[in-house]
């Protein structure tokens, strides 16, 4: 763990001496604060819509495709590149620590910035809309959470090359990939489906039991009925938790497998 | 030679050599492969035991509660045998009221989630695709809907319910003017709750329970609309429970009908025959079911046989009715009315944790209990339980005959707090077949009201569902208590003639939090710069950052 946390100070303090990160830090908070405007404006001062428009709309699904992305490609793919991976991989730190640390620090990255919806929020509390404040904290934990899963889905996509614009682009389609593999699981079953089953009740059967393992899978759905009404669920948490420790471990293998591979 | 020679012998030596190498990496491979499939079921596993029922947990964190489902509609969702489909009916439309709407079918679909996911697959959720003309016009058609109108269609098979967005989800005050000032329309209460867990009782084929009124000696008529004193709303709100009203007077019908499952005895103003007397203590014995409300009338209450039937389970009904001190806000003055002084506003917080009022608690919202007499425990029965329903405000007093609604502590007593209503649970005095109709085992359950203006139509519109409620727990229908509307979402920024508050979150998002990042991002390149640029003069050895 200390090992860790070493890397993820290291990684951290990377990130902010770069004049990279601080233009997405920028461009980002730009665009939300835009957007935040727009639900503030169109929903005529609702404090609750406004907030959750901010923190959980299209928006954040946009930046949680290319933030992640961005971020590790600049982790491990830059890394590779520049050959400063292999010094780290030999350093006297596990690989899990090394993959758990780079993960710490760009979830840490992304964890601030969806802390500007907490200043959003505050400033609504400021001007006398008080938001509902756990419901709030709520989501911000469910953000954290989803960036979390994303980031470890960027990380194991850009193990796979060397080329940091390549590892970007492989990261983001992973990551829409992820968001998108239940709607187009269910769009291709419905054209595969009248080949397989030959009647309705039968292809009604399958549908429903596919539609129910695709839903399981969904991430956007468990953040949907749990994090963004303000309810902490331990299914949904566990499901965010276990996936993200799944890609970590699977990141941690593939640059293992670098070593056997040559 | 020798070379020549070792060259020859290398040769077999390298294809061993490669062939070992190949093997080695494809059983790492197979070994890495095993192990990811493995990680991958080990997840799934975890997801699926996270996810069972009694596992997992569900904290809502919201100030008001309103991502949890009532009680009632959970013990209803839990009930349902066959599917129940809920079709959403939602086009977005202009006007005053669009954003409202919006926000109250937002709203509902989140509860609706809530729903389905309490349900586990036994409630199934549709949206009606209302830009497919024709689709629609088929689906209007076999839901013999006219027109098009926001909201919801409960169905299971052929039986369904429409629940409009106006009325059925949320109740809405419409855009007026004040003199010169527009009023700009909002919404008054959230039901949609209620609603569709009375849409999906409606659907899934209620057992009609039959509630028998006592009359012929004083009591109010059950079918009387017309007058203030009638009970016909209170009918027909129960119909709406599913519980059918009948008239029983024992001089013309004899014998307690067998397929009464509730006896309600409203406001008798003389004595009952012997006879009658007898068979209700009877028919409460067996594990029958009571509501009883006495006359509002110290003199008519007194002639009637009610105190009798209420001692001889364990409760006591004053003579007098209990007052409270009523200033006037305005002027000061102490009022005595009974309007003022006889009708309780009892809030959230002082609600007992009886069942029939808890979902009044959980949600936060009070009971008005219009004028009546102390209901006191005075004797727990055998091996059940007699419990206090509603307690009046404190610094209430028992005002005695004649009530006059003035506090003289020499007559009337002392200030306190005094028990409104009460209930009474025992066992059947002898082994009984349970009460056709009832889900329970055979129980004797009395609901023991302050009077009988709780009941009348002049209360109803008073009667945020407390009725409906003891009506529901007397006849073991507990999830059929009515879930109270929630409040709607208030929290909106405040209005101000220069709109200050909205300039202000709007600089701080846009223009403030970019522009200290911008500067705070300078800052760090700055200091970067300076920090490279000693580091490129520095005469003496490498950087400290170098390794």
């Amino acid at each position: 763990m200390t090992g860790a946390l070493v890397v993820a100070r290291r990684e951290l303090t990377g990130l902010f001496m770069a004049p990279f990160t601080w233009i997405v830090l920028l461009v980002v908070l730009l665009l939300n604060g835009l957007l935040f405007n727009t639900f503030l404006i169109s929903s005529s001062g609702n404090v609750s819509a406004t907030l959750e428009g901010s923190m959980t709309g299209v928006g954040f699904w946009v930046w949680m495709v290319f933030l992640p992305a961005l971020l590790a490609m600049r982790l491990i793919a830059e890394e590779s590149r520049n050959g400063t991976l292999e010094y780290l991989l030999t350093a006297p730190v596990g690989d899990f620590a090394v993959v758990f640390g780079k993960f710490l620090a760009a979830t840490a990255f992304l964890g601030l910035v969806w802390t500007s919806a907490l200043v959003y929020a505050g400033t609504l509390h400021w001007v006398g809309g008080a938001p509902d404040w756990p419901a709030v904290i709520g989501t911000w934990i469910g953000t954290l959470l989803v960036s979390g899963l994303f980031v470890s889905i960027g990380m194991l996509a850009s193990t796979f090359t060397a080329t940091p614009l390549l590892a970007a682009f492989l990261s983001m389609v992973a990551c829409v990939l992820w968001l998108f593999l239940p709607w187009m699981v269910m769009r291709g079953l419905s054209y595969v489906l009248p080949f397989v089953a030959d009647t309705g009740a039968k292809q009604e059967v399958i549908m429903e039991k596919a539609t129910g393992i695709v839903a399981s899978m969904d991430a956007v759905r468990h953040f949907q009925r749990s994090f963004q009404l303000g309810v902490l669920d331990t299914a949904e948490v566990v499901f965010f938790v276990t996936w993200t420790a799944l890609f970590l471990f699977l990141t941690a293998r593939s640059l293992e497998a670098r070593r056997w591979r040559g | 030679m020798t070379d020549s020679t070792n060259r020859a012998a290398d040769v077999p030596k390298r294809g061993r050599v490669g062939s070992v190498g190949r093997l080695s990496r494809l059983g790492t491979g197979l070994q890495l492969t095993i192990t990811v499939l493995l990680a991958v079921a080990a997840v799934l596993l975890v997801n699926w035991l996270a996810g069972r029922p009694g596992i997992r947990q569900r904290f809502d964190m919201t100030s008001t509660a309103k991502n949890t489902l009532a009680t009632a509609t959970e013990g209803l969702l839990e009930r349902i045998e066959d599917e129940v489909l809920i079709e959403i009916l939602w086009r977005p439309e202009g006007g005053r009221r669009a954003i409202l709407e919006a926000e109250v079918m937002a709203r509902t679909e989140k509860l609706l989630t809530m729903i389905e996911t309490k349900a586990d697959g036994k409630v199934k959720l549709e949206r009606v695709d209302t830009s497919d003309l024709v689709g629609w016009q088929e689906r209007q058609r076999e839901l013999r809907l006219q027109g098009f109108e926001n909201g919801l269609v409960i169905s299971q098979g052929e039986r369904r319910v429409f629940l409009p967005m106006d009325g059925g989800l949320a109740q809405f005050q419409p855009f007026r003017m004040e003199g010169d000032r527009p009023v700009n329309p909002r919404v008054l209460a959230y039901i949609a709750e209620e609603s569709i867990a009375e849409g999906i009782l409606d659907v899934t084929g209620r057992q009609e329970l039959r509630a028998y009124f006592t009359t012929g000696y004083g009591e109010q008529d059950p079918t009387d609309g017309e007058s203030s004193e009638g009970m016909a709303l209170l009918v027909q709100d129960l119909e709406r429970d599913g519980i059918v009203a009948n008239r029983w007077d024992f001089s013309v019908d004899g014998a307690i009908p067998e397929d009464c499952e509730v006896l309600v005895a409203i406001g008798p103003e003389s004595p009952w025959p012997d006879g009658m007397y007898a068979a209700i203590i009877d028919y409460a014995e067996r594990g029958g079911r009571l509501v009883v409300a006495p006359a509002l009338d110290p003199a008519h209450l007194m002639k009637s046989d009610i105190p009798d039937l209420l001692g001889h389970f364990g409760l006591e009904v004053s003579e007098g009715r209990v007052a409270h001190h009523h200033v006037d806000p305005q002027t000061g003055r102490v009022m005595q009315g009974v309007s003022q002084c006889e009708w309780h506003q009892l809030p959230a917080q002082i609600l007992t944790a009886h069942p029939i009022v808890k979902p009044f608690v959980t949600s936060g919202r009070g009971i008005v209990v219009p004028a009546a007499h102390q209901i006191r425990v005075v004797r727990q029965p055998e091996n059940g339980l007699a419990q206090h329903l509603l307690m009046s405000q404190p610094r209430s007093w028992l005002d005695t005959v004649p009530v006059d609604r003035i506090f003289q502590a020499e007559v009337d007593g002392q200030l306190g707090v005094f028990p409104l209503a009460a209930t009474v649970q025992q066992p059947p005095a002898q082994e009984v077949a349970p009460t056709k109709g009832l889900e329970a085992e055979a129980e004797t359950r009395i609901v023991a009201l302050g009077s009988e203006v709780a009941l009348t139509n002049a209360y109803r519109q008073y009667d945020s569902g407390f009725t409906r409620a003891a009506f529901n727990w007397v006849t073991d229908q507990e999830h059929r208590i009515v879930v109270p509307a929630r409040d709607p979402d208030l929290r909106y920024l405040p209005r101000t003639a220069d709109n200050a508050p909205f300039a202000t979150a709007s600089k701080v998002a846009q223009f403030y939090l970019p522009g200290g990042t911008f500067l705070l991002g300078l800052l760090v390149w700055i200091l970067r710069s300076r920090g490279s640029g000693r580091r490129r003069v520095s005469p003496t050895g490498p950087s400290p950052s170098q390794p």
